[in-house]
């Protein structure tokens, strides 16, 4: 009975999310290409090229082995960066988040230097690590480090005094604790953080490639800016739409399994739209 | 529910059983920054005795309960536990928290286990355990569900619960009742007494209600607004074992009267009222 009980909710739940998540996201991507496509008939202008111009360049460029190489290296960089920038951000927010002293100490210069525009510390970037993947790879960390950082923190800083007292009482010492108590406390509010780190890290990536790639995504559009190539310009928009929409999936799924397992508070879920 | 038969409620009068807690705080004094929140306060608690502290809201009551329990340091004074001076938690200490503090993300059975997770005994005991704990509170039924589908009250069981799985010789409770209606409260508190005694735990009980440290104590403190001090203590020599007709005894009605003439001059300072 009580299986039964647990089972249930997190099922109508699942449901729910199919029918209420996935169904309207669809049909906006729909309506979207249909207006784009109904827009460059109506415009007919080199500026606007269709949807289906756009896909013949892509297919065109994907042909190109030096085009794959671009794609293939953009997504190296990205796996890399974006992996290093979630596991560090969320480890080192927890760490200091629960710390207050530490917190008191480290947020207020972290949000200093979220404020900045990143953009704008990337020639250091450029100056110090030169041309390259080196570059863009650590621009691109930074870019979304520190988002993750202040949501672990903020996080963990929310862990209740109470919970850690418990554990305190209990003599679980301070690097058991982190399993026990503060992982699966920050585990919601980690989760949602990863979806944003991620579109952090992937702006990061392409503007650094713009700037300073020598391969990339990036740079193959800027190329394509600077030949006014419009319908190749759409064809990377689409691809690069593409490849955000994949880890945007696998990490909505792992957002919903984890707030399933570690966060069943009825008031975030009941407000959730 | 549990055994409260008349020879495991009625104490060995006295008789300390070898090894069992008494807590000896001198002049244990605490501030917290410009706050003055415990002037020195002395607590001698004898091996199963029940210790029940009555005070006006914020006058330090919580505070005296970490620094016994050693969770807070006092700014001065010395605290000792079971004859050795505290340093940091002790292992057969209990807390139960004012607020019930479980962990939204485990199940009840989980959370009532926690301690023996946190003393690294196996799974499969720890579970067995607190299935029986939970049969004691009376919540067998909801061990598969998860904190936010209980009730307010519901969740300070699981948190005695909890309390009261590692066995442990002090029980340190910080209104454990709190959010509990008036039967479930006298229901909770009778189990309370039987398991304590059985245990032969000492117990320091932080309670508002004035006839629920006459009912349970053995003896009631009653601090004075901040920085809190102690102002009092009653001596209760009601029989055991204690029953709901107790406080009808003339005795229990004189302590409360007492009681309560103290503290209604120290509530009305803690408001800033004059007295
Ligand atoms: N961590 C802290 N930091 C700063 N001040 C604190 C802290 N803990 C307690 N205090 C202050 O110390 C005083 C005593 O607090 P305490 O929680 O011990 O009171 P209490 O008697 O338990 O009150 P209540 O009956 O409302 O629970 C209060 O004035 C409170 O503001
Ligand atoms: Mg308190």
């Amino acid at each position: 009975m009580t299986a039964l009980a647990e089972a249930s909710p997190s099922l109508k739940r699942r449901t729910r999310t199919i029918g209420g998540r996935g169904g309207p996201a669809l049909v906006v991507a729909f309506v979207a290409v249909a207006v784009w496509w109904a827009g460059a008939v109506v415009a007919d202008s080199a500026v606007v090229p269709t949807p289906d111009q756009s896909l013949r360049s892509l297919v065109t460029e994907l042909a190109q082995p030096s085009f794959r190489a671009s794609v293939f290296d953009t997504l190296r960089v990205l796996v890399q960066s974006y992996l290093s920038a979630a596991v560090v951000g969320a480890v080192v927010g927890a760490l200091l988040g629960v710390r207050p002293f530490w917190s008191r100490v480290a947020l207020p210069l972290a949000y200093a230097v979220n404020t900045v525009p990143k953009v704008t510390l990337f020639p250091i970037f450029f100056v110090f690590l030169g041309l390259g993947n080196l570059s863009c790879g650590s621009f691109a960390f930074f870019s979304g480090v520190l988002p993750m950082f202040l949501i672990a923190a903020e996080a963990a800083r929310g862990v209740p005094q109470a919970q850690l007292k418990l554990a305190a009482s209990l003599r679980v010492g301070d690097l058991r604790v982190l399993p026990m108590v503060v992982w699966p406390a920050v585990m919601p509010a980690v989760a949602a953080g990863l979806r944003l780190t991620f579109g952090f890290t992937f702006l990061g990536l392409i503007v650094a490639e713009m700037f300073a790639g020598s391969s990339g995504l990036g740079q193959q559009l800027l190329r394509n800016v600077a030949l006014a190539r419009m319908e190749y310009i759409a064809g990377e928009i689409v691809l690069i739409a593409l490849l955000a929409l994949v880890p945007f999936l696998l990490l909505t799924w792992l957002e919903r399994r984890i707030s399933d397992r570690f966060g069943p508070r009825p008031a975030p879920r009941g407000s959730r739209p | 529910m549990m055994n409260t038969d008349a020879d495991t409620t009625s104490r060995p009068a006295g008789a300390a059983p070898p090894g069992a807690a008494h807590v000896e705080a001198t002049g244990v004094v605490r501030a917290f920054g410009p706050v003055q929140a415990l002037g020195a306060v002395d607590l001698r608690l004898q091996a199963g005795e029940f210790v029940s502290v009555v005070g006006p809201s914020g006058c330090g009551k919580s505070t005296l309960l970490e620094i016994v329990g050693g969770l807070q340091v006092p700014d001065a004074g010395t605290v000792e536990v079971g004859g050795e001076k505290l340093a940091g938690p002790r292992e057969r200490t209990a807390i139960v928290f004012q607020d019930s503090a479980c962990l939204p993300w485990r199940t009840v059975l989980d959370n009532v286990a926690f301690p023996l997770e946190a003393a690294r005994v196996p799974r499969k005991e720890r579970r067995a355990r607190a299935q029986e704990l939970l049969g004691v509170v009376g919540l067998a039924e909801f061990a598969g569900h998860h904190p936010h589908q209980l009730s307010g009250g519901m969740r300070q069981r699981v948190a005695i619960a909890r309390a009261l799985i590692t066995e442990p010789d002090l029980i340190l409770a910080d209104e454990p009742f709190g959010a509990l209606d008036e039967q479930t409260r006298i229901l909770m508190a009778f189990e309370l007494l039987a398991v304590v005694e059985r245990l032969s735990a000492s117990v320091l009980f932080i309670t508002h209600s004035i006839q629920e440290a006459v009912l349970l104590s053995d003896r009631v403190l009653v601090m004075s607004a901040r920085p809190g001090r102690i102002l009092d203590e009653i001596v209760l020599d009601l029989p055991r074992p204690r029953a709901q007709n107790t406080l009808a005894l003339p005795e229990a009605a004189a302590a409360v009267d007492r009681i309560w003439t103290t503290l209604r001059t120290e509530a009305s300072a803690s408001m800033g009222v004059p007295r």
